[in-house]
């Protein structure tokens, strides 16, 4: 195909991105924004398929089957999480005004210079490879069209470079880059115009690649099915969906997904678009399902395309990662292959504007102008013209950039493939996400530890991964790579510290990151952070808590005119947009600035933030030094400040406790209450059935009385009878009352019994001695089985022998008159002293031995009748026992009669 | 936020983590070396074919699972420099 059309189409082609762009710009000047949707959100990702997905993939493809596949797998599942890490990052990054990767890091560990230039560093050189394979991919994809499919001999490549049409790429490409995004100076580094170009280029670059599928797939053979039933008879193609042929294993398949999931968020490019350039947080609900599933479609047909490559291909011809232009090239379809060029062209330009703007922008903000404003000698004259040098200090980083990637391109990169290269790139970009991860969780970590596990994780990826292919192309000795440095086979590049049988990119990011990880925490740990990091850390970690704008303060006491602050404003911002900010500021804090000269605290943060939007956050610190007058808040009080919001968390524990301690209050209240509640019951049992008791005998006495009274003339003998039935009424009324006496005496807490020694064969004599006249009325024998020596209890004398005159009645009740026998013993041990009163009358039914302590519990059956007494004596008894802290009980058995016995404590004499 | 926008934000945030957990389990060894050995799902290869559908299978889930936020009204920028 002719060179002349071929430069035509691209010109063509690049002359309507600018016209897109030029379009969404004008449309973003008027206020109808054509990018503010998740549509162009997500699309404009998809600048994450380059060069290397266009042609790169078939490629890897066609050597290890589905291979290429961990690079958008580990994509794919980071979408799953952008929900929660994404959109933390771009809240931070909008509240901060952060305009890249490097600028994130820098901002995160207290504004720092030397992070932000070591990050810097880091980028320019790790991702100088993945540049040089676009520039491969578009030189060697035009050279195919150009002579009709791969040419034995290479013949560009042994052109002198000023005639190589490589050259011309790159230099066209910087041109481009220029225009995109070098142009003017945009103070939040939002590109509006590059954005829609961007989101174009993903649409075409997808169209085309889904075009040459479907002309493999449906145009070539018929359908998938057929593709793969002729693939099946290439034993080497059956070969490669088998692992073990692949070269596929699992330790490979991981670290390719991890370094990929980390690349699509980290790579300067993806991070451009992703956070510098979103225009809504929301839009990551939907970008976290559409771009996966751009991902599928642009790998449909990647297996397809290989095997049919690899079937119809003969080998001397075969350059598998061309097999997307080869194809339809040696089929006869010269447009389509013209087609493909282009939309290799698209991604490979893509990755190259924007990855190109990206680093432009930090190694003017981040690196040449801390740099320059740190060297005092340069910093006066410099400050008046740093906004117009800023632009070209970027074109030349541009410029530079692809000159360098040229380089790595022409004599390093053409002899590996595309993905082996872009690999190299994205085990270096990798290095950013310990201390940005962790950074992002994790307020202890310092700057310190940032700084020593990112330069650990770059050193260790230079010497694996970057410097093995230096040497190979003879810029040091080889000898380095295949024995070690001084020949210590332990330093071997390729198998470090003797770790081997892992590819190099495997082993390169299992060392990297392990050294990485490793330096951040256990250096964050031992060191420490100042006010700035500490409040930094605090605005990264807990951006939800400042979203809502509840917790506000300074880390800064600073001064400055307010002239000062606004010259500054005026010559970094343009006086337009500098007029529009303090517009703003004095509306949304009700601030009349025309009456004010000084500039407080507040304005100077907020003039900062906003200088950080167009020159970096370290840049923006260092310029606002200049003019401010600092006082550093100490360390005590940034500690002071951030503890307040530990003082409130305590506050509420304590509150929490004291509400816990007021319910156990009330729960013990409320169980005192019921207590209460229950002993008013018991009382007025206790009322009903004294009063019931009482007047029971009072009926009787009435009764009798009123038959006395009214008939005088009663036989004598009838009389007597009545009266002795009075006598007995009216004594157990008194009986009855002496009873509740007693009780009322026992229950009264606090009277004072006097608890002494008492002789206890003493005191049983004598309470049973009362009993003689009516033991012999019942014909009651009464056995007093005592011992001869006394015995001493630790009782009081009246209430005791209230205890045995109960016990004794009680028996002499339940005793049959004639037959009864009762006994009354002692059995005295070291520390107890057990007193009995056995009786052999009707005996208590087992369920009734517990209850018959209580009050007024009678036991009653129906062959005696109701039994007299009231019910209270053994209650009483019971009391009384227990006041000495003794014990009293029964056994029985029914129909052989009831033995009470009293345990109370054995006391010294008197 | 009011307290049940922000439970549901919690719930959505643990079920994204737990599918990411067993998409990361799905895609991953040693449940993909079951297809390894080279199977063939009628002419397809098998390991084409259990790919592509837990790649579906997690874009429908994700869908399903940001459909209100996918929905949501355009809001322009809430999150003021200070």
């Amino acid at each position: 195909m002719s060179p002349l059309l071929i430069i035509l189409v691209l010109t063509g082609y690049v002359g309507l991105l600018f016209l897109i762009a030029y379009y969404a710009d004008q449309r973003a000047a008027r206020g109808a924004s054509l990018v503010k949707n998740p549509l162009i959100y997500a699309l404009s990702l998809a600048v994450y398929c380059t060069a290397w997905t266009f042609y790169g993939s078939v490629g890897r493809a066609a050597e290890s089957g589905i291979g290429f596949l961990p690079i958008y797998l580990g994509p794919v599942l980071f979408a799953l999480l952008w929900w929660i890490v994404l959109r933390k990052i771009i809240l931070i990054s909008k509240s901060q005004r952060i305009t890249s990767i490097v600028d994130f890091l820098s901002s995160r560990y207290g504004k720092s210079t030397w992070l932000g230039v070591l990050g810097t560093i880091v980028v320019v050189v790790g991702i100088i490879p993945y540049i040089s394979i676009q520039l491969k991919a578009i030189t060697f994809s035009l050279q195919h069209l150009t002579h009709g499919g791969k040419v034995p001999g290479q013949v560009w490549e042994n052109l002198p470079v000023y005639l190589d049409p490589g050259l011309f790429v790159a230099v066209a490409l910087a041109l481009f880059s220029i225009l995109f995004g070098a142009r003017n100076l945009d103070p939040n580094e939002r590109h509006e115009g590059l954005v829609a170009a961007i989101a174009f280029e993903s649409i075409f670059k997808l169209a085309v690649f889904l075009t040459v599928g479907l002309f493999v797939t449906f145009g070539l053979y018929d359908g998938f099915g057929d593709l793969f039933r002729q693939a099946w008879q290439f034993e080497d193609i059956h070969a490669l969906l088998d692992f073990e042929h692949a070269g596929i294993d699992s330790m490979n398949w991981f670290w390719l997904m991890l370094l990929s999931l980390f690349a699509v968020l980290l790579l300067p490019r993806q991070f451009h678009l992703a956070v510098v350039e979103n225009t809504s947080v929301d839009h990551i609900g939907r970008a976290a399902w559409l771009f996966p599933l751009y991902l599928l479609l642009i790998n449909v047909f990647v297996l397809p395309i290989a095997f049919a490559g690899k079937m119809l291909i003969p080998p001397e011809m075969a350059e598998p990662d061309l097999f997307v232009v080869d194809l339809p090239l040696l089929n006869g379809q010269g447009f389509l292959a013209l087609l493909a060029v282009l939309g290799g062209f698209s991604a490979g330009t893509g990755m190259v504007i924007v990855s190109t703007i990206a680093l432009s922008i930090m190694i003017s903000n981040n690196m040449v102008v801390p740099l320059l404003l740190r060297t005092s000698t340069v910093r006066e004259g410099w400050v008046d013209d740093l906004s117009k040098r800023l632009l070209g200090i970027r074109r030349i980083s541009i410029a530079i950039v692809l000159l360098v990637a040229y380089a790595y391109f022409k004599w390093i990169g053409q002899r590996y493939t595309l993905v082996s290269v872009g690999l190299i790139s994205f085990a270096a970009v990798a290095q950013f996400a310990p201390a940005v991860f962790i950074g992002l969780y994790w307020k202890r970590a310092t700057r310190m530890g940032a700084m020593v596990g990112l330069a650990l994780g770059f050193l260790t990826w230079f010497y694996t991964l970057l410097l093995p292919t230096l040497a190979e192309v003879h810029f040091m000795g080889v000898h380095i790579v295949e024995s070690g440095p001084w020949g210590i086979s332990w330093l071997r590049p390729d198998a470090l510290f003797g770790l081997k049988g892992m590819d190099n990119i495997t082993h390169a990011a299992f060392w990297s990151l392990l050294l990485n990880t490793g330096g951040v925490v256990l250096v964050s740990l031992y060191s420490r952070q100042n006010t700035l990091e500490i409040s930094q850390a605090d605005l990264f970690v807990e951006i939800y808590k400042y979203q809502t704008g509840s917790i506000d303060y300074d880390v800064m006491r600073r001064q400055a005119t307010l002239q000062d602050v606004t010259l500054l404003l005026n010559r970094f911002l343009g006086e337009h947009r500098a007029n529009t900010l303090l517009g703003s500021y004095s509306r949304t804090f009700s601030k009349d600035l025309s009456k004010e000269t000084m500039a407080d605290a507040d304005l100077i943060n907020y003039a900062e933030t906003h200088l950080a939007g167009a020159i970096g956050a370290a840049s923006a610190k260092l310029i606002m030094r200049t003019i401010a007058k600092e006082d550093p808040i100490s360390l005590e009080e940034m500690f002071r400040i951030l503890e307040q919001t530990q003082e409130f968390i305590r506050y509420s524990r304590e509150l929490e406790h004291k509400s816990a301690e007021l319910q156990q209050t009330t729960r013990q209240l409320r169980q005192a209450n019921e207590q209460l509640k229950e002993l008013d019951l018991l009382k007025a049992d206790f009322i009903t059935t004294v009063t019931h008791e009482l007047r029971t005998p009072i009926t009787s006495i009435k009764a009798l009385s009123k038959i006395l009274q009214e008939n005088p003339d009663l036989p004598t003998q009838q009389r007597r009878e009545f009266l002795g039935i009075l006598v007995s009424e009216s004594e157990r009324i008194s009986r009855l009352i002496n009873q509740v006496l007693d009780l009322e005496r026992t229950s009264v807490e606090n009277a004072e019994w006097k608890i002494e020694p008492v002789e206890l064969t003493q005191l049983i004599r004598h309470s049973s001695a009362g009993f003689r006249q009516q033991l012999e009325e019942k014909q009651i024998q009464l056995h007093l089985d005592l011992p001869d020596e006394n015995v001493w209890v630790s009782a009081s004398v009246d209430p005791l022998t209230q205890v045995f005159v109960n016990l004794l009645s009680n028996a002499l009740k339940f005793c049959e008159a004639g037959k009864g026998v009762i006994h009354i013993g002692l059995d005295s041990g070291k520390d107890q002293v057990v007193a009995f009163v056995k009786d052999n009358g009707f005996g208590i039914d087992p369920k009734d031995q517990q209850t018959i302590f209580g009050q007024f519990v009678q036991v009653s059956n129906n062959e005696r009748g109701k039994p007299t007494g009231s019910g209270l004596g053994l209650f009483i008894s019971k009391r009384i026992v227990e006041r000495y802290g003794g014990r009293i009980w029964v056994e029985s058995v029914p129909g052989e009669g009831a033995t009470f016995f009293i345990s109370l404590d054995a006391s010294a004499p008197a | 936020m009011n307290n049940r926008s922000k439970r549901t934000q919690n719930d959505r945030q643990g079920r994204l983590i737990g599918l990411f957990l067993i998409g990361l389990l799905l895609f991953n060894f040693p449940l993909l070396s079951i297809f390894g050995k080279g199977e063939k799902w009628g002419s397809i290869p098998g390991l084409f074919i259990y790919i592509g559908v837990v790649w579906i299978g997690l874009i429908v889930v994700v869908y399903w699972l940001m459909r209100d936020i996918s929905r949501g009204p355009e809001k322009p920028d809430k999150i003021l420099p200070k």
